[in-house]
């Protein structure tokens, strides 16, 4: 039967394959993440650190059923505000968070060719929570050759204000419900490719209660007071992939995304990668990306007068980043392909000044 | 009056066309290209879009923090904060 259940798996999926054959599949991956502020909003500090550590099992239940688990934690320590001369006000915004993510799904086969994905998520953080639900169905055509995915993502957030005085600001609702569509297609035998579009739907507080914009007379900062940004966004991305096999195991991608929304922000994003076999059946994948944004339309870098919304939140800004990372896949022991260790160099630079450094580690067993 | 029922049938004359370009989308049976069993190197994990699930969970909490779009090329984004 767990043959039959696999050949069918196989036959259905082949770009994961190679997991589905495995009853059991558990992962465990710890994370480091340096932030350095050189630069982005000149009167804010946005340097950060970030560690974290993930764990993910995947069970196949029967013939046509898996159960998909994940439990994440973070710690996220920023650093102190700036110093502004002559300003006094900001003294209470915690620089310290801890985070929880914790989601479980299933993914149910039913009949020849669909798919049904339904997952819950959980987020919790100090001032923070949110539930959702993810439902997605997968309709494979064209005997797997092609796979069309509709996605819905739907969540609710129960957040508790602390402005960045560090006063209690009372609670807010935010939700999100996002919709995406995408068409994975078999080229040939060497060739996979995917298009894609997402449309996401924010209400609700949208900012950031930390966030503060400082007011300047004469380029010298006079006051500070909130960040205030539009209660609705709706944001859009249209996305395409391609892989392309360049010999077995190794494998040419190009990853391309094209972002735009209703605060004026225009993301455009490309992304070569390459994958290649190491001796002892490990591999190598490098990749680097590179993008461009365009300012949010309420975004100021300095600000004389308030007018209805104003941030100076430099993610919201213009700038251009390049990235760039390396995974090392080693199998580990003698079932080969069975127990995988990853090691994972990243980095990204953008030319506001804004500079990072991130590693992981993490190991993939299945039974 | 008047003017809302002209609104409201000009969008049932065009609500069939959309319907249509669904159903096509929908119904449409690909394009057949290879064979079950010549699939050996597009089932390599070299050919996942994504391969690595935990670098890819880092990099999508990174992209949806430190950029204004949505990070990825179409996954949901990391975790369950909804916040991008």
């Amino acid at each position: 039967v767990r043959a039959g259940a696999a050949a069918v798996i196989l036959l259905i999926l082949p770009a994961q394959s190679a997991s589905a054959v495995h009853p059991l599949e558990a992962t465990l991956d710890f994370f480091g993440f340096v932030q350095d502020d050189d630069g982005g909003q000149a009167l804010k500090a946005e340097g950060m650190r970030y560690v974290g550590a993930r764990a993910t099992a995947r069970f196949i239940l029967d013939a046509t059923t898996d159960l998909e688990t994940s439990v994440a934690t973070s710690f996220l320590s920023n650093e102190s505000a700036a110093d502004l001369p002559g300003i006094d006000a900001i003294t209470g915004a915690s620089p310290r968070l801890l985070a929880l993510d914790v989601s479980a799904g299933l993914s149910a086969r039913r009949g020849e060719v669909w798919t049904l994905r339904p997952a819950l998520v959980y987020h919790h953080q100090k001032g923070y929570v949110s539930e959702g639900v993810d439902i997605v169905v997968d309709r494979d055509l064209a005997g797997g050759d092609a796979t069309l995915t509709a996605a819905l993502n739907v969540r609710v957030a129960f957040l508790a204000l602390e402005t960045f005085r560090g006063r209690d600001a009372g609670t807010e609702l935010a939700g999100t419900n996002a919709l995406s569509v995408s068409w994975r297609q078999n080229v040939s035998t060497t060739l996979v490719t995917q298009v894609g579009a997402q449309y996401v739907r924010q209400d609700g507080y949208l900012g950031d209660s930390y966030n503060y914009v400082v007011l300047t007379s004469g380029g010298d900062p006079v006051a500070v007071t909130d960040e205030t940004l539009p209660r609705v966004r709706q944001r859009g991305q249209l996305n395409g992939r391609v892989r392309w096999s360049l010999r077995p195991d190794a494998a040419a991608g190009a990853d391309a995304s094209w972002y735009f929304d209703d605060w004026a922000v225009r993301h455009f994003a490309f992304e070569p990668s390459l994958t290649w076999p190491l001796p002892g059946r490990g591999r190598v994948r490098g990749w680097w990306r590179v993008s461009n944004q365009e300012a949010a339309e309420h975004f100021r870098t300095e600000i004389q007068a308030l007018g209805r919304f104003q941030t100076q939140d430099s993610d919201l800004g213009s700038f251009v980043t390049h990235s760039a990372g390396v995974v090392l896949v080693l199998p580990r022991g003698a079932r080969a392909r069975a127990d995988e260790m990853e090691l994972t160099l990243y980095g990204f630079t953008r030319d506001d000044g804004i500079r990072a450094l991130g590693a992981s580690t993490g190991v993939r067993r299945r039974w | 009056m008047t003017h809302r029922k002209r609104m409201g049938e000009t969008a049932t004359r065009r609500r069939p066309s959309w319907i249509a370009a669904i159903c096509v989308v929908l119904v449409a049976s690909g394009c057949a290209t290879t064979d079950v069993a010549s699939r050996d190197r597009l089932a390599a994990e070299a050919m996942a879009f994504d391969a690595h699930e935990g670098i890819r969970h880092l990099r999508l909490k990174i992209e949806a923090a430190r950029e204004a779009s949505l990070g990825g090329y179409g996954e949901a984004s990391a975790g369950g904060c909804g916040c991008q």
